[in-house]
């Protein structure tokens, strides 16, 4: 079954990658995403973490966000390549500098995030001995942050029906109409959230039991292997002073 | 197995209150006991205490307030006992399914509560496996729990409660969200549980779909318990002594208090096309999983037409499109096809979106001023002092003017989004279930707010499962089923 890449699980994924292995290449695309430079090994580095993020995406079914990471690196590498930051240039290269840095982060998170389950991820953390103080907040994110965004969309949606556009209001009364709902409901969630988990049994003093099944299969040591060596060709390369195309 | 004797509740903290303040009383002296396969009803209008009992019952006051009296849950007190203790002997299911989930999966739900109480993975699963085969999930088990429809929620939180084989089940008005074919399935756990001798209490606003399975009401009152009826007792009971308790009625929809203006449901309008509001050939997909190709059709209307002021109750089962179809009306939702007419002149949804007034399900998504008159003002600034007022007082929140909206109550929260949508003029007004989780009282002062609604000339069309509702205000009902009129 295809999955649809966004900040929520959305049905069993196609591929069955361990969450460690996830959360390894997920920490690779970090450091190769937002601190590799756009040259050299830097260049190889981001190369490799993207070709492997858009398999990954595209063997999901997610072929538009499979070619967006490859269109921004692309991009990314070829600007830094041919078109120098000074003039006109200048904000167009940072902003396509900062692109490159962060998209695939993004597209990332929400790739583990819509393709693990809530137990797998506990399971897992538990496997690489975090205690429950870490990994209870962290199922509590998974589940909160598609919550926000739902509640999120309602509220523009009810703006726009009130006809209170951007626009048809000042910039900062529109952002108070957004943010006071949206805190008001994101306590809200907070609560229910809470009273779910005492209501169940959810007790620090308590050691699970898990139902969900992780392990470690082929694809797994090639997602693992393949973090482990960018992030070795990355730390290992000689440093190079952040590129000043990103403005500092 | 449920005991409370004398019990007396105040929310707060006493060391955080101003020395000699007395916090005020949620319950007052209790007393209430369900045996093993009993299933007893707590009634009574909104802040009656219903919930507080519920949750002394779970246990999950602890540390929020001062309870006086004895509490016994299957032999412990829950104040003082271990949440994982707990959890083993009482389950509970609230009132919106969408809240219960704590993880985002159907199969990891099943599992969490035995995974917290540390149960064998042998067992565990044996245990999922049996509920998701008695509750007849094993389609869903890989769903995420976002894409479920209400009734579905509903059905995975009782499975999930009845993973931990508790002896005491706790729920709190588990029927508002459901449409009644849900509310039908939900009747038949209870009645499955109390076989299974289960101590069962249940607060609830409607109480229809309990007649069957209630062996005792108990009617509570401002933290007082006001009267004890057995079952025969309450089913002998006149329908006017329900509404004189602030009850809904035992049986749907034949409120005594309507009799007089309840209308008959009239067939659609031969009127000439002047005044109609015409719709043809509506059509929304929604995608399936992120994709195009595999879209799923959720509306499909080939015409239908209102009446100009009238009042249409849109109904249907979850899921059957009514949510879709106002919100197109009102030209929030994207995409789909179709035209709206009105005098022969089409509205395109970015005209829709001005001329439609779009009362949404989740009202504190929708109110955004920081006065209630203010909200009134939002949107027509110029509208004179003496209008927000006279609108305010019609909908009974003239004396709240200078409140901010999200501290209201969910009645006066619902009503004021009606106000807002009076105070716009707008000729259509579509609302999306404005009474689920409201008592009588709350129920009928919606009911004269979409009444305000169509005396001033607006089309109104409300979708909604509330038959109480339908019966006080609607005119005509449509039907829809799987995105058809």
């Amino acid at each position: 079954m295809p999955v649809s890449v966004g900040l929520a699980y959305t049905g069993r994924p196609r591929t069955h990658l361990d969450p460690r292995s996830k959360l390894a290449f997920f920490i690779a695309v970090n450091t190769i995403g937002l601190g590799a430079a756009f040259s050299g090994s830097g260049a190889a580095a981001r190369v490799a973490v993207t070709v492997l993020l858009a398999v990954l995406l595209a063997a999901e079914g997610a072929w538009l966000w499979s070619a967006s990471a490859v269109v921004v690196t692309t991009v990314g590498l070829m600007v830094y390549a041919w078109l120098p930051p000074v003039g006109w240039a200048m904000p167009l290269v940072g902003l396509v500098n900062l692109m490159a840095r962060f998209w695939p982060v993004v597209l990332m998170g929400c790739y583990v995030i819509s393709t693990t389950t809530v137990s797998q991820f506990i399971a897992a953390l538990r496997r690489l001995h975090l205690p429950a103080s870490f990994t209870i907040p962290f199922a509590v994110v998974m589940r909160f942050l598609p919550t926000l965004a739902q509640e999120s969309s309602g509220i523009s949606e009810a703006l726009r029906s009130r006809g209170l556009r951007l626009g048809a209001v000042k910039p900062h009364t529109w952002l108070e109409y957004r943010l006071v709902p949206l805190t008001m409901r994101a306590v809200a969630i907070g609560d229910e959230l809470t009273t779910a988990a005492l209501a169940r049994g959810l007790d620090r003093t308590v050691e699970r039991t898990s139902l969900a099944r992780i392990g470690f299969g082929p694809a797994d040591w090639l997602v693992l292997t393949a973090a482990l060596t960018v992030i070795a060709i990355w730390a290992l390369a000689p440093w190079t002073p952040i590129d000043p195309a990103a403005g500092k | 197995m449920i005991d409370l004797q004398d019990v007396s509740f105040r929310y707060g903290d006493p060391d955080l209150a101003e020395p000699g303040a007395k916090l005020p009383l949620a319950l007052d002296g209790v007393s209430l006991n369900v045996a093993a396969g009993e299933v007893v009803v707590l009634a009574g209008a909104s802040g009656c205490g219903k919930t507080t009992v519920t949750r002394l019952v779970n246990g999950l006051l602890a540390g929020r307030g001062v309870a006086t009296g004895k509490i016994r849950v299957s032999g412990l007190d829950p104040a003082s006992t271990p949440t994982a203790l707990l959890a083993r002997r009482v389950g509970s299911v609230f009132q919106d399914p969408r809240t219960q989930f704590f993880t985002t999966d159907v199969a990891s739900e099943l599992a969490f509560g035995c995974e917290n109480l540390a149960v064998p993975p042998g067992q565990a699963a044996e245990r999922v496996a049996q509920v998701t085969a008695d509750w007849d999930l094993a389609g869903l088990l890989d769903r995420s729990v976002f894409a479920l429809s209400g009734g579905q929620k509903q059905r995975v939180v009782c499975a999930a409660v009845e993973a931990l084989s508790p002896s005491v089940l706790v729920l709190d008005e588990p029927s508002a969200n459901l449409d009644p074919p849900s509310t039908a399935r939900l009747a038949e756990f209870i009645a499955r549980w109390k076989a299974q001798g289960k101590a069962i209490l249940v607060a609830e606003h409607r109480l229809a779909y309990l007649a069957a399975a209630a062996d005792r009401f108990i009617i509570l009152k401002a933290g007082r318990v006001t009267h004890r009826l057995t079952a025969s007792e309450a089913r002998a009971l006149a329908p006017q002594a329900f509404a004189d308790l602030g009850l809904r009625p035992l049986e749907s929809g034949q409120h005594p208090s309507w009799a007089t203006d309840q209308s008959p449901l009239s067939p659609p309008p031969v009127d000439p096309a002047s005044d109609r509001i015409e719709l043809r050939d509506v059509a929304y997909w929604r995608p399936h999983r992120g994709r195009r190709k595999r879209a799923r059709q959720v509306l499909g209307i080939d015409r239908l037409d209102f009446l100009k002021g009238e009042t249409v109750a849109l109904t249907g089962a979850n899921g059957s499109g009514k949510t879709t179809l106002l919100r197109w009306l009102a030209g929030v939702a994207g995409g789909g096809r179709g035209q709206l007419r009105v005098d022969g002149e089409v509205w395109r949804a970015r005209q829709r979106l001005g001329r439609v007034a779009l009362v949404g399900q989740e009202v504190s998504r929708q109110l955004f001023a920081d006065t209630v008159q203010g909200e009134l003002r939002l949107a027509e600034r110029r509208l004179p002092a003496d209008s927000v007022q006279a609108i305010l007082d019609r909908l009974d929140l003239g004396h709240l003017v200078d409140r901010h909206p999200l501290t209201l109550s969910s009645g006066e929260r619902q009503r004021l989004a009606i106000a807002a949508a009076l105070a716009q003029e707008r000729p259509i007004v579509a609302l999306d279930e404005p009474t689920s989780g409201l008592d009588l009282a709350h129920m009928s002062q919606v009911a004269s707010g979409i009444k305000e609604l169509a005396a001033s000339g607006r089309t109104v069309l409300v979708a909604t499962h509330d038959r109480d509702l339908l019966a006080a205000c609607a005119q005509r009902v449509v039907k829809l089923d799987q995105g058809r009129a």
